[in-house]
């Protein structure tokens, strides 16, 4: 299981959503990207990508979200479960 | 650095006889772990997507649910009932948690796979179990 430290120098809310968590998270979702991207339907892996999301509000928290294509991305996920396996390899 | 002398063994044959008993409600429903040739009318399938260590002789092993029915609204709420009932899941055989589902989510299948001359709705949906592992030595 992946672990993540960080140092607490503010507010857990301005922690929750900066820069800094974003960094520590990044390396995860590279790795979940880059699994993703063994998978053999070209078509699939070309619509594959990485963003940074912040959520609003008291309790908002930065994340990296991975996804492919909407259609493509469910039928792919349904037959070979690439992002599951993925986010296993990325240790999470 | 020590590594302990733990094995995993093969879990979707213990899902699979799970699912079957505890969906026994749904008649002529086929769980399987891979899909048959010729679909039967209502087929639920488990595949393993594996999973990273989460603390001595544990896995976090993930997991992918699919449904074949001849009825969409079925085929959703097989699912449903699927994920109420890996719900319970913990503390059956080497299951010690469940936990991250997911779905379920429709599948449109291209071309679609029929019973019959009836096409199959199709849906999935994923989840993550705590699993296990056994001493060889034991």
């Amino acid at each position: 299981m992946a672990h993540v430290r960080i140092k607490q120098t503010g507010s857990l809310d301005r922690i929750a959503k900066g820069d800094g968590l974003s960094e520590q998270l990044k390396p995860f979702a590279d790795r979940i990207l880059s699994a993703a991207r063994r998978d053999p339907n070209a078509e699939y892996t070309r619509t594959l990508r990485m963003r940074r999301f912040v959520s609003r509000g008291r309790l908002g928290r930065t994340s990296w979200q991975v996804g492919a294509a909407p259609r493509i991305g469910s039928r792919v996920e349904a037959k070979r479960g690439t992002l599951n396996r993925a986010v296993g390899e990325a240790g999470l | 650095m020590l590594f302990p002398d733990v094995e995993f063994e093969i879990t979707t044959g213990d899902l699979t006889a799970y699912l079957r008993s505890a969906l026994s409600r749904w008649s002529g429903l086929t769980v399987a772990v891979k899909r048959p040739e010729t679909m039967p009318q209502r087929l639920l399938t488990v595949r393993d997507d594996a999973g990273p260590p989460v603390g001595v002789g544990l896995i976090l092993n993930r997991y992918g649910i699919n449904a074949w029915t001849d009825d969409p609204v079925e085929a959703e709420q097989l699912v449903r009932d699927a994920i109420y009932e890996l719900r319970l899941l913990p503390g059956v055989g080497p299951f010690k948690a469940t936990r991250d589902f997911f779905g379920p989510t429709e599948i449109e299948d291209d071309p679609p796979f029929t019973f019959g001359e009836t096409p199959l709705s199709h849906f999935y949906a994923s989840f993550a179990a705590v699993v296990k592992g056994t001493s060889p030595t034991s």
